[in-house]
Protein backbone atom coordinates (compact mmCIF):
# COMPACT_ATOMS: atom_id res chain seq x y z
CA UNK A 1 0.00 0.00 0.00
CA UNK A 2 1.10 3.47 -0.56
CA UNK A 3 0.51 6.01 1.21
CA UNK A 4 0.86 9.77 -0.10
CA UNK A 5 2.07 12.11 2.43
CA UNK A 6 3.55 15.62 0.81
CA UNK A 7 4.88 16.88 4.01
CA UNK A 8 6.78 19.95 3.63
CA UNK A 9 10.18 19.10 5.69
CA UNK A 10 10.63 23.04 6.94
CA UNK A 11 6.59 22.96 7.89
CA UNK A 12 7.72 23.08 11.35
CA UNK A 13 9.43 25.75 11.17
CA UNK A 14 7.59 27.59 8.65
CA UNK A 15 4.39 27.53 11.06
CA UNK A 16 6.43 28.97 14.12
CA UNK A 17 7.65 31.98 12.01
CA UNK A 18 4.15 32.38 11.51
CA UNK A 19 2.79 32.55 14.64
CA UNK A 20 6.02 34.74 15.38
CA UNK A 21 4.81 37.01 12.87
CA UNK A 22 1.62 36.92 14.52
CA UNK A 23 2.83 38.36 17.56
CA UNK A 24 4.93 40.93 15.71
CA UNK A 25 1.94 42.37 14.21
CA UNK A 26 0.01 42.57 17.00
CA UNK A 27 2.66 44.56 19.43
CA UNK A 28 3.65 46.69 16.41
CA UNK A 29 7.08 45.16 16.70
CA UNK A 30 10.02 45.93 13.49
CA UNK A 31 11.84 42.56 13.94
CA UNK A 32 14.91 42.29 11.03
CA UNK A 33 17.18 39.44 10.85
CA UNK A 34 20.67 40.29 9.75
CA UNK A 35 22.59 37.62 7.90
CA UNK A 36 26.39 37.89 6.53
CA UNK A 37 29.66 35.76 6.41
CA UNK A 38 31.71 35.78 9.77
CA UNK A 39 33.28 39.37 10.14
CA UNK A 40 31.02 41.18 7.55
CA UNK A 41 30.24 43.65 9.78
CA UNK A 42 27.07 42.26 11.76
CA UNK A 43 27.87 43.02 15.04
CA UNK A 44 29.90 46.72 14.00
CA UNK A 45 26.39 47.85 11.77
CA UNK A 46 24.30 47.03 14.43
CA UNK A 47 26.48 49.04 17.01
CA UNK A 48 26.25 52.05 15.18
CA UNK A 49 23.00 51.63 14.04
CA UNK A 50 21.71 51.31 17.89
CA UNK A 51 23.68 54.40 18.92
CA UNK A 52 21.78 56.32 16.21
CA UNK A 53 18.41 55.18 16.59
CA UNK A 54 19.08 56.28 20.32
CA UNK A 55 15.66 57.40 20.99
CA UNK A 56 13.76 54.17 20.16
CA UNK A 57 13.62 51.51 22.53
CA UNK A 58 15.04 48.97 20.74
CA UNK A 59 16.26 45.17 21.45
CA UNK A 60 18.87 42.61 19.87
CA UNK A 61 18.88 38.81 20.19
CA UNK A 62 21.92 37.65 19.32
CA UNK A 63 23.24 35.05 17.36
CA UNK A 64 26.42 33.04 17.87
CA UNK A 65 27.87 29.78 18.42
CA UNK A 66 29.59 29.59 21.82
CA UNK A 67 30.79 33.20 23.03
CA UNK A 68 28.70 36.42 24.03
CA UNK A 69 31.34 38.90 22.98
CA UNK A 70 29.08 40.11 20.47
CA UNK A 71 26.02 40.88 23.33
CA UNK A 72 28.06 42.39 25.79
CA UNK A 73 29.94 44.62 23.53
CA UNK A 74 26.12 46.01 22.41
CA UNK A 75 24.38 45.87 25.72
CA UNK A 76 25.66 49.37 26.37
CA UNK A 77 23.55 50.61 22.69
CA UNK A 78 19.90 49.16 23.54
CA UNK A 79 17.46 48.23 26.37
CA UNK A 80 17.38 44.62 25.79
CA UNK A 81 19.83 42.15 24.89
CA UNK A 82 19.18 38.26 24.69
CA UNK A 83 22.23 35.54 24.31
CA UNK A 84 21.09 32.59 22.09
CA UNK A 85 24.56 30.61 21.84
CA UNK A 86 23.78 27.46 19.29
CA UNK A 87 27.11 25.91 20.06
CA UNK A 88 28.07 24.74 16.80
CA UNK A 89 24.55 25.19 14.65
CA UNK A 90 25.09 27.10 11.86
CA UNK A 91 21.71 29.40 12.03
CA UNK A 92 18.96 30.11 13.97
CA UNK A 93 15.41 28.59 13.63
CA UNK A 94 11.87 30.48 14.22
CA UNK A 95 11.27 27.84 16.95
CA UNK A 96 13.58 29.30 19.42
CA UNK A 97 12.94 32.70 18.19
CA UNK A 98 9.31 32.55 19.38
CA UNK A 99 10.32 30.95 22.72
CA UNK A 100 12.55 34.23 23.33
CA UNK A 101 9.55 36.30 22.54
CA UNK A 102 7.09 34.51 24.57
CA UNK A 103 9.73 34.72 27.49
CA UNK A 104 11.42 37.70 27.50
CA UNK A 105 10.34 41.45 27.70
CA UNK A 106 11.07 41.84 23.47
CA UNK A 107 7.73 42.78 22.49
CA UNK A 108 8.17 46.08 24.63
CA UNK A 109 10.61 47.06 22.04
CA UNK A 110 9.55 49.16 19.23
CA UNK A 111 12.50 47.83 16.91
CA UNK A 112 14.01 44.24 17.68
CA UNK A 113 16.99 43.03 15.82
CA UNK A 114 18.46 39.35 15.29
CA UNK A 115 21.66 39.10 14.47
CA UNK A 116 21.71 35.57 12.77
CA UNK A 117 25.00 32.98 12.95
CA UNK A 118 27.86 34.05 10.42
CA UNK A 119 27.01 32.19 7.17
CA UNK A 120 25.46 32.94 3.94
CA UNK A 121 24.05 29.55 3.34
CA UNK A 122 22.21 28.26 6.39
CA UNK A 123 19.93 31.29 7.74
CA UNK A 124 18.99 32.29 4.16
CA UNK A 125 16.82 28.88 4.52
CA UNK A 126 14.88 29.35 7.99
CA UNK A 127 12.36 31.80 7.59
CA UNK A 128 12.32 33.33 11.67
CA UNK A 129 9.07 35.42 11.22
CA UNK A 130 11.02 38.70 10.75
CA UNK A 131 9.63 41.63 8.71
CA UNK A 132 12.81 42.05 6.98
CA UNK A 133 15.70 40.41 5.83
CA UNK A 134 18.79 42.21 5.61
CA UNK A 135 22.22 40.61 4.07
CA UNK A 136 25.60 42.26 4.64
CA UNK A 137 28.33 41.80 2.33
CA UNK A 138 31.65 43.61 3.18
CA UNK A 139 33.75 45.03 0.21
CA UNK A 140 36.82 42.49 1.33
CA UNK A 141 34.30 39.34 0.83
CA UNK A 142 34.08 40.39 -3.10
CA UNK A 143 31.44 41.84 -5.37
CA UNK A 144 31.07 38.15 -6.74
CA UNK A 145 29.14 36.90 -3.78
CA UNK A 146 25.86 37.17 -5.03
CA UNK A 147 26.87 34.92 -7.86
CA UNK A 148 27.64 32.52 -5.48
CA UNK A 149 25.50 32.44 -2.66
CA UNK A 150 22.58 33.31 -5.04
CA UNK A 151 20.01 32.58 -2.62
CA UNK A 152 20.56 34.59 0.67
CA UNK A 153 20.30 37.62 -1.67
CA UNK A 154 16.93 36.83 -3.25
CA UNK A 155 15.51 35.95 -0.40
CA UNK A 156 16.46 38.94 1.16
CA UNK A 157 14.90 42.66 1.38
CA UNK A 158 17.92 44.91 1.18
CA UNK A 159 21.66 44.15 1.01
CA UNK A 160 24.19 46.43 3.19
CA UNK A 161 27.52 46.45 1.48
CA UNK A 162 29.86 46.85 4.83
CA UNK A 163 33.30 48.39 5.05
CA UNK A 164 33.30 50.79 2.28
CA UNK A 165 36.26 52.97 3.65
CA UNK A 166 38.10 49.77 2.26
CA UNK A 167 37.04 50.52 -1.20
CA UNK A 168 40.18 51.97 -2.34
CA UNK A 169 42.48 49.13 -1.34
CA UNK A 170 40.15 46.51 -2.49
CA UNK A 171 39.49 45.16 -6.24
CA UNK A 172 35.67 45.17 -5.07
CA UNK A 173 33.52 46.51 -8.39
CA UNK A 174 30.51 48.15 -6.99
CA UNK A 175 28.81 48.74 -10.45
CA UNK A 176 29.19 44.90 -11.16
CA UNK A 177 27.28 44.09 -7.66
CA UNK A 178 24.63 46.34 -8.71
CA UNK A 179 23.85 44.62 -11.72
CA UNK A 180 23.96 41.37 -10.21
CA UNK A 181 21.94 42.38 -7.73
CA UNK A 182 19.38 43.73 -10.17
CA UNK A 183 19.46 40.26 -11.80
CA UNK A 184 19.18 38.51 -8.58
CA UNK A 185 16.47 40.19 -6.90
CA UNK A 186 14.55 43.73 -8.69
CA UNK A 187 12.90 44.44 -5.68
CA UNK A 188 16.15 44.38 -3.25
CA UNK A 189 16.98 48.05 -1.59
CA UNK A 190 20.81 48.71 -1.54
CA UNK A 191 22.86 50.55 1.02
CA UNK A 192 26.95 51.36 1.04
CA UNK A 193 27.87 51.94 4.98
CA UNK A 194 31.33 52.62 6.26
CA UNK A 195 31.26 52.56 9.99
CA UNK A 196 34.66 54.13 10.29
CA UNK A 197 33.50 57.30 8.89
CA UNK A 198 29.48 56.81 9.09
CA UNK A 199 29.14 57.04 5.50
CA UNK A 200 25.54 55.81 4.50
CA UNK A 201 24.64 55.11 7.79
CA UNK A 202 21.92 57.51 8.07
CA UNK A 203 20.14 56.48 4.98
CA UNK A 204 20.05 53.12 6.43
CA UNK A 205 18.68 54.00 9.63
CA UNK A 206 16.13 56.44 8.07
CA UNK A 207 14.89 53.54 5.99
CA UNK A 208 14.82 51.16 8.80
CA UNK A 209 12.27 54.36 10.54
CA UNK A 210 10.11 54.26 7.57
CA UNK A 211 9.29 50.78 7.66
CA UNK A 212 8.77 51.22 11.28
CA UNK A 213 6.45 53.82 10.89
CA UNK A 214 4.72 51.57 7.98
CA UNK A 215 4.49 48.64 10.27
CA UNK A 216 2.73 51.05 13.15
CA UNK A 217 0.35 52.41 10.60
CA UNK A 218 -0.54 49.40 8.93
CA UNK B 1 11.59 12.08 -1.14
CA UNK B 2 10.94 15.18 -3.68
CA UNK B 3 13.92 17.61 -3.15
CA UNK B 4 13.56 20.86 -5.03
CA UNK B 5 16.69 21.63 -7.11
CA UNK B 6 17.12 25.29 -5.01
CA UNK B 7 16.72 23.53 -1.73
CA UNK B 8 19.86 23.24 -1.12
CA UNK B 9 19.55 19.34 0.08
CA UNK B 10 22.03 17.13 -1.20
CA UNK B 11 20.40 13.82 -2.97
CA UNK B 12 23.55 12.11 -1.53
CA UNK B 13 23.68 13.85 1.88
CA UNK B 14 19.88 13.02 2.38
CA UNK B 15 20.63 9.21 1.58
CA UNK B 16 23.68 8.66 3.69
CA UNK B 17 21.41 10.27 6.73
CA UNK B 18 18.48 7.91 5.67
CA UNK B 19 20.80 4.78 5.43
CA UNK B 20 22.29 5.26 8.60
CA UNK B 21 18.76 6.54 10.74
CA UNK B 22 17.37 2.83 9.80
CA UNK B 23 20.41 0.53 10.96
CA UNK B 24 19.27 -1.67 13.29
CA UNK B 25 15.70 -0.85 13.27
CA UNK B 26 12.64 -2.59 11.20
CA UNK B 27 13.26 -0.25 8.54
CA UNK B 28 16.95 -1.62 8.17
CA UNK B 29 15.33 -2.90 4.92
CA UNK B 30 13.72 0.12 3.47
CA UNK B 31 14.83 1.30 0.09
CA UNK B 32 14.86 5.49 0.19
CA UNK B 33 14.55 7.20 -3.42
CA UNK B 34 15.37 10.95 -3.59
CA UNK B 35 13.98 13.01 -6.68
CA UNK B 36 15.19 16.18 -7.66
CA UNK B 37 12.47 18.52 -9.23
CA UNK B 38 13.12 21.32 -11.01
CA UNK B 39 12.04 24.90 -9.95
CA UNK B 40 10.72 26.13 -13.35
CA UNK B 41 7.88 29.12 -13.66
CA UNK B 42 5.60 31.11 -16.15
CA UNK B 43 7.55 34.51 -16.86
CA UNK B 44 5.52 37.66 -15.49
CA UNK B 45 6.79 39.72 -19.04
CA UNK B 46 6.78 37.02 -21.70
CA UNK B 47 4.79 34.43 -20.30
CA UNK B 48 7.42 31.91 -21.17
CA UNK B 49 7.91 28.85 -18.79
CA UNK B 50 11.34 28.60 -17.92
CA UNK B 51 13.46 26.97 -15.48
CA UNK B 52 15.23 28.85 -12.45
CA UNK B 53 18.71 28.25 -12.87
CA UNK B 54 21.24 30.04 -10.31
CA UNK B 55 22.51 32.12 -10.14
CA UNK B 56 20.32 35.30 -11.59
CA UNK B 57 17.08 33.09 -12.02
CA UNK B 58 16.22 34.96 -14.57
CA UNK B 59 14.10 34.54 -17.37
CA UNK B 60 16.65 33.49 -20.05
CA UNK B 61 14.15 35.08 -23.07
CA UNK B 62 13.51 38.35 -22.01
CA UNK B 63 15.82 38.49 -18.68
CA UNK B 64 13.08 39.58 -16.66
CA UNK B 65 13.85 38.42 -13.07
CA UNK B 66 11.68 35.07 -10.97
CA UNK B 67 9.17 36.14 -8.98
CA UNK B 68 9.46 33.88 -6.63
CA UNK B 69 12.01 30.71 -6.19
CA UNK B 70 9.30 28.85 -3.43
CA UNK B 71 8.48 25.75 -5.10
CA UNK B 72 12.22 24.77 -5.86
CA UNK B 73 13.06 25.18 -2.90
CA UNK B 74 10.45 22.81 -1.04
CA UNK B 75 11.84 19.65 0.17
CA UNK B 76 9.47 16.42 1.24
CA UNK B 77 8.00 13.15 1.83
CA UNK B 78 6.19 12.66 -1.15
CA UNK B 79 5.15 8.97 -0.11
CA UNK B 80 5.89 5.38 1.44
CA UNK B 81 4.83 2.21 0.65
CA UNK B 82 4.70 -0.79 3.03
CA UNK B 83 2.76 -4.19 3.14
Amino acid sequence: MRVYLAKELLEANQNNAGENRSLLRASGVLMVNLIGSPGSGKTALLEHTLKKLSGYRTAVIEGDLYTDEDARRLSSWCNQIVQINTEGSCHLEAGYIGHLLAQENLLSAELLFIENIGNLVCPAEFDLGEDIRVVLLSVTEGNDKPRKYPLAFKVADAAVVTKTDLLPYCDFNLNQLNEDLRKINENLALFTVSTKTGEGLGDWCKWLEKLLQRKRSA
Amino acid sequence: MIAGELSSASNRALMFALGNLVKGTVLSEANFEVSVREAREKCRACSREFRLAPPFFCCPACGKPASSIEEGRKVYIDYYEGE
